[in-house]
């Protein structure tokens, strides 16, 4: 469905620096165009990607420039790429003088984007547009100087977060990362973490045959990650502040199961102090202070909205292990899902929506759950098991890990269900995402 | 390597001077005054268990026989119930040594609820062994939830296998 929202944005983006170069485009004024990606529909812009205008010094670069926008966009669901040789439009060069619009519009293009190199230091000098078809306006214009091949990869993120903006007001995407899990041998599992792209690609942890790093959760801010590291005789509680090794704690269990961070940098855990799983907030020494969640039965995964005061998280204490909802200051919890085995709750920021798995078969599946409403999506189908949803900074977006192409890998879709995109993460299984900010 | 060698060697004559005052204090992170890392004093840990196991022989074999759950229990069969008699014996022969109790599950629930559930079944297993006779503080569990599966595959009589306690002789 092509959208053309009477809606209109007011220049909310634009603030972002570059690292290199700068190219004054034409002012990003007003645009028609808008996708609401928090809203309840999965409306999709089609957009159109000129071959780049390149002198033979350049069309190497240009053409991986290309592909890497080309990918960066696959992971974008509101955007429908269009091949160029499929509209008649004419575009004899990289500014709105040199397009004829008539055709795209025609063709219910929405935007076209265009890219110019030119010759300079190391592969020369790349301008990249995008223009809104409806006005024949910029809405994104970005320009840079002696560009490097290392580089290049940037350059497309960059230029993708700022189109990402103009159509939603939101950018996070390019600006977050993915914390997850990989087995370094046959007995240990190691954190990692990654940018939902792909790229940055870093080890996080070392324990190899030591230990199993499970369950890694990013702070709020992305400055931190806490995790659950399995020992030969115990569980500990692992603390990485972003560089250097993580710390490692002894709590007066050897049951330390889900650590979450909660807004304010305190930490929630489930353990078994009193011979079943409960979940504590912990103290600044990390030790157990206040129970959050106490049932007969099995309480673990707790959740938390932005705002700190909201908390989700799985209790069996019906028999099966179900989602309930309570406030973090007290109260008992409300059961939100209503039969069978429902687990890894993962709340959005705003408190609104808790994506979750359901045991159906013999596999799990991603479901969301409107907490107004009270409705229940299907947002993954298909083949093999998908676990451990977890919702990313702007709440548009969730991760997962799933098996369906065999080996367990991390795919990102959306609150609305959109087809899945693996995000690469190197050789070997991948497993237990927890998506959070880039450090602020 | 001959500096880990020193670390472990001092790990051990410190972990056994504790056990000789009948200390049961758990190493593993900072404020434990040790001052050496998790991985050295792990690396200790496992170090010390293989000496003991070596030392033990076949009664270490013995008490390493799993005993099995059905789906979704943490109940103790008659026939798991036999095995951790057997068990209780060869502690009251080895009055120095301590038992681990690893708890796992099948494939099929999520990670983190299993990392509870195996708890559970770990806990089974040592509270029977408790309630006949064994010291609680000889006595500890561990679960491993789903990550280490004995088969891999998604059949009905691998989900069988990996529904498991095993055990560990330690010191």
């Amino acid at each position: 469905m092509t959208m053309r929202a009477t809606k209109r944005i007011i220049g909310v983006f634009g603030a972002l620096a570059l690292v290199v170069g700068l190219f004054a485009g034409a002012a990003r004024a007003q645009t028609s165009l808008a996708v609401d990606i928090q809203g309840p529909g999965q409306a999709k812009m089609n957009l159109v990607m000129a071959r780049p205008f390149a002198g033979g010094g350049q069309l190497t670069a240009a053409d991986k420039l290309q592909d890497l926008i080309n990918k960066d966009l696959q992971f974008l669901p509101f955007l429908q790429l269009v091949p160029p040789s499929s509209i008649p439009g004419q575009i004899n060069g990289p500014t709105a003088d040199q397009i004829d619009f008539k055709p795209f519009s025609m063709g219910k293009i929405d935007v076209v984007v265009t890219a110019q190199w030119t010759p300079g230091g190391n592969l020369g000098n790349v301008e990249l547009r995008a223009f809104e078809v409806y006005t024949q306006k910029v809405l994104v214009g970005k320009g840079y100087d002696s560009v490097t091949d290392a580089q290049l990869p940037d350059i497309a993120d960059r230029f993708c977060m700022e189109l990402m903006m103009a159509l939603t007001g939101q950018g996070g995407f390019f600006n977050s990362q993915i914390a997850f899990v990989k087995p370094s041998s046959a007995k240990g599992t190691d954190i990692w973490t990654v940018r939902p792209t792909g790229r940055g690609l870093t080890r996080v942890t070392s324990y190899n045959e030591l230990g199993m790093a499970v369950s890694p959760a990013w702070s709020f801010d992305g400055r931190r990650i806490c995790f659950t590291l399995i020992g030969s005789r115990s569980h500990y509680l692992g603390v990485w502040s972003g560089g250097g090794k993580p710390q490692v704690y002894t709590l007066p269990t050897t049951s330390v199961v889900s650590p979450r961070f909660l807004p304010d940098g305190q930490i929630a855990v489930s353990l078994s102090l009193q011979g079943k799983a409960d979940i504590y907030l912990l103290n600044s020494a990390y030790q157990p202070g206040r129970t959050i969640a106490s049932s007969p039965g099995i309480d673990v995964s707790p959740t938390f909205d932005a705002s700190g005061r909201l908390m989700a998280y799985v209790s069996d204490e019906t028999g099966s292990p179900n989602i309930y909802v309570k406030d973090v200051s007290g109260g008992s919890g409300r059961r939100v899902t209503s039969s069978g085995y429902n687990t890894n709750p993962s709340m959005s920021p705003d408190g609104k929506l808790i994506a979750f798995t359901k045991q159906l078969g013999g596999a799990q599946k991603v479901f969301v759950h409107d907490l107004s409403s009270g409705q229940e999506t299907q947002v993954t189908s298909g083949g093999g098991s998908d676990e451990n949803p977890s919702f990313s900074p702007d709440g548009y977006f969730i991760a997962f890990s799933s098996t369906r192409s065999g080996q367990k890998k991390i795919y990102v879709t959306t609150r609305h269900g959109a087809q899945p995109v693996m995000i690469p993460t190197g050789d070997g299984a991948a497993q237990m995402p927890s998506w959070g900010p880039l450090p602020q | 390597m001959m500096r880990s060698r020193i670390v472990i060697l001092s790990m051990l004559v410190l972990m056994l001077s504790l056990a000789g005052f009948g200390c049961a204090k758990k190493a593993g992170g900072p404020g434990d005054g040790s001052g050496t890392s998790w991985e050295d004093q792990e690396r200790a840990r496992l170090e010390q268990e293989r000496l003991l196991r070596e030392k033990m022989g076949q009664a270490a074999n013995e008490l390493a026989q799993m005993i099995h759950f059905a789906f979704d229990s943490n109940n103790l069969t008659a026939e798991s119930r036999q095995i951790l008699t057997r068990k209780a014996e060869i502690m009251r022969q080895y009055p120095q040594i301590k038992l681990i109790v690893e708890g796992n599950c099948d494939q099929r629930g999520t990670a983190e609820y299993n990392l509870a559930l195996g708890e559970r079944r770990a806990q089974a297993a040592a509270q029977y062994l408790s309630n006949l006779g064994i010291g609680s503080d000889r006595l500890s569990t561990v679960s491993y939830g789903k990550e280490r599966p004995l088969d891999p595959g998604h059949s009905e009589a691998a989900y069988a296998k990996n529904r498991r306690d095993e055990f560990r002789a330690t010191y």
